[in-house]
């Protein structure tokens, strides 16, 4: 080991990826290709060491594949990466030491036993010593607030202690680089935010952060620069407000409705100098999200398009947010 | 991971070493709280208890019905009390890895640095204790309901034949539990294995009434020379006379662990090339 691993640029670079490529085949009983997906085409993004980036975009977009392959869990088709100065393909043993990996979503600890059992078991398969490990782990539970219910088996745990604890449990060999696969998916808006806290907490203490999401405001608060990633490729990639920048000529009405159809929709869609609709209109509180260039002047021809039966319960006007850009980008 | 480290953070053979150590015990400990999961008292005392009884009483009643000799009826009644482990060592054993899978723990584990081959082992290492008190309790009954004599018993040679036979037997639990890292399920192929075993590893008759082309893949199996060796050593044979029975018995158990790691590194890389950790 070791050429080409102490380059400048890793010195710089936590994450260097350049190129990379992933497709999955599917197979039938004969080992015949039934299909193929190419989830990532070609990506490339840097990490400076100490960053917090992060990677947004729609389901199936290629977030989880990246996630997989720079923790080495995945093997890459094409394409290069560097894991602190070290090579995703050969590497595996000294990435794994020094990464920590949050995958979000109920899965991934082991039900029937405590929390305190899980963490020091992954301490023991991070080979950390023992007594390192018996002074981490209740200064972890402190950290993520399971200290006092550590003892219970996490069965019984809500959703939120339990993405806590996958955070603890990414933390027990205090790695330097840590992954965060979309940790608030699924979570109340409290659980959301107690997860969002603890990471701008591992930023403060240095450590550097990939966390994908599909919640731009999430990624808006928390992230130093932002790759919007769709369909395999990174579409763009920048700071936050340099990604807002893109829809500096928009301006957001925001409609909260009663009885609203598609048919409604659709109409909006029609109107001259609508950009953009996007509507949810299953919910209990109905929204509908309108992007023009007009702002409020747009707002009679909205208001004349309802049709009867429908109402207009709320409506905002707003600066586009970072959900804007993305949308544009990921539609085109 | 205090100087052992050189610039780049590259671990000593050393600490590597010591790391492997700590992953062993560290699965050891957990493997039965975690992933075997039939652990709790009422689980292990109806396995050590109920299990051999309940195995030695339909075939030692078969045998009877069919009117053998005791002699025969003895014969089957020990080979069914070693046999009886076979659920513990076999089919727990291959269950751990499809366990991890079906928890959504796979890839948890495989994202660490753990040294395989100290992870893969470790974490059965409780069944083989647990294997070797149900073999015990197996003679127990043997010897105090069945009327089995050990007047003549080595028993420090029961002791290791029983002991042996229970790694031996674990190391084909592990070699199943290698393809749970594959497949969805590694139940199927131990449920068959288990009746391969009474079929082939002399339990209920001896290896030499099977066709003779069937034999070689008795003797391949370490529970034959288990089997074997526990019937000579309740006849009085002491270690030194068990030292080739135990000799080929181990080297076979160590030939099935070196397979079975073989296997579950060869599907770990498979794995990570389809992405398959997490299908459950
Ligand atoms: N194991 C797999 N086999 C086949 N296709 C897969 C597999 N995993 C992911 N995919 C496909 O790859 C694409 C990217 O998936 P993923 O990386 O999980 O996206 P994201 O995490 O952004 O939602 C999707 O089209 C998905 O269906
Ligand atoms: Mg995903």
């Amino acid at each position: 080991m070791g050429e080409k691993t102490t380059t400048a640029e890793s010195q710089i670079w936590a994450v260097s990826v350049k190129g990379l490529t992933r497709e999955y085949t599917t197979r039938n009983f004969f080992g015949g290709v039934t299909r193929t997906t190419w989830a990532l085409s070609g990506i490339d993004f840097q990490i400076a060491n100490g960053e917090l980036f992060g990677l947004i975009g729609p389901n199936g977009a290629g977030k989880t594949t990246t996630i997989k392959i720079l923790t080495t869990l995945l093997t890459p088709t094409g394409g290069d990466a560097l894991i602190l100065g070290l090579n995703v393909r050969k590497d595996l043993y000294e990435i794994r030491r020094r990464i920590g990996i949050v995958f979000g979503g109920e899965r991934g600890l082991y039900n029937r036993v405590t929390a305190v059992d899980n963490l020091r078991y992954f301490s023991d398969l991070y080979g950390v010593d023992p007594k390192v490990a018996k002074e981490r782990i209740p200064k972890l539970l402190e950290i993520v607030g399971l200290a006092g219910r550590e003892k219970e088996r996490v069965e019984k745990y809500s959703r939120g202690m339990k993405q806590r604890l996958h955070i603890a449990k990414a933390l027990v060999h205090d790695p330097e680089l840590i992954f965060l696969d979309e940790p608030t998916i699924g979570l109340d808006p409290a659980g959301a935010r107690d997860i969002r806290n603890m990471v701008r907490d591992l930023k403060a203490q240095g450590k550097t952060i990939l966390l994908t999401t599909h919640y731009m405001f999430e990624a808006e608060e928390l992230c130093q620069r932002v790759g919007v990633i769709s369909k395999g490729k990174i579409v763009a990639l920048d700071t936050p407000s340099e990604l807002k920048n893109m829809v500096r000529d928009i301006s957001v009405i925001d409609l909260r409705t009663y009885g609203a159809t598609m048919d409604y929709v659709e109409a909006l869609r029609a109107i001259p100098d609508v950009v953009r609709v996007v509507a949810d209109l299953e919910s209990e509180q109905q929204s509908i999200r309108i992007q023009t260039p007009m702002g409020a002047d747009l707002l009679p021809k909205v208001v004349a398009s309802l049709p009867a039966g429908a109402k207009i319960i709320d409506r905002t006007i707003k600066e586009p947010t970072l959900e804007d850009a993305y949308l544009r980008l990921v539609e085109e | 991971m205090k100087s052992t480290e050189d610039g780049r953070g590259v671990l000593s053979a050393g600490s590597r070493l010591q790391m492997a150590y700590r992953v062993f015990m560290g699965a050891f400990f957990f493997g039965r709280k975690g992933l075997i999961i039939w652990d709790s008292w009422e689980m292990w005392v109806m396995q050590i208890f109920i299990t051999p009884i309940a195995q030695m009483g339909f075939f030692a009643f078969l045998s009877v019905y069919l009117k053998y000799p005791l002699s025969v009826t003895q014969f089957i009644v020990i080979g069914n009390a070693i046999q009886s482990m076979s659920f513990s060592a076999v089919f727990a054993v291959a269950n751990i890895t499809s366990q991890d899978k079906w928890q959504g723990t796979l890839p948890s584990t495989m994202v660490t640095p753990a040294n395989r081959a100290a992870l893969f082992i470790g974490r059965a290492w409780f069944q083989v204790l647990l294997s070797s008190l149900i073999a015990g309790a197996g003679l127990l009954y043997a010897a105090t309901i069945f009327g089995v004599s050990f007047a003549q018993a080595d028993f420090l040679g029961v002791a290791v034949v029983v002991f042996l036979t229970s790694i031996a037997m674990t190391t084909f639990g592990l070699l199943i539990s290698a393809v749970g890292l594959y497949m969805r399920t590694a139940l199927i192929v131990a449920n068959i294995f288990l009746f391969v075993t009474m079929l082939l590893c002399g339990i209920d008759f001896a290896v030499s009434r099977l066709p003779i082309w069937l034999q070689p893949l008795s003797w391949a199996i370490p529970l034959t020379y288990g089997t074997e060796a526990v019937r000579m050593a309740i006849a009085g044979a002491s270690i030194p006379a068990l030292l080739p029975m135990l000799g080929w018995e181990a080297l076979d158990a160590v030939l099935v662990m070196l397979a079975g790691f073989g296997l579950f590194s060869g599907f770990e890389l498979l794995s990570r090339r389809t992405g398959r950790f997490e299908e459950y």
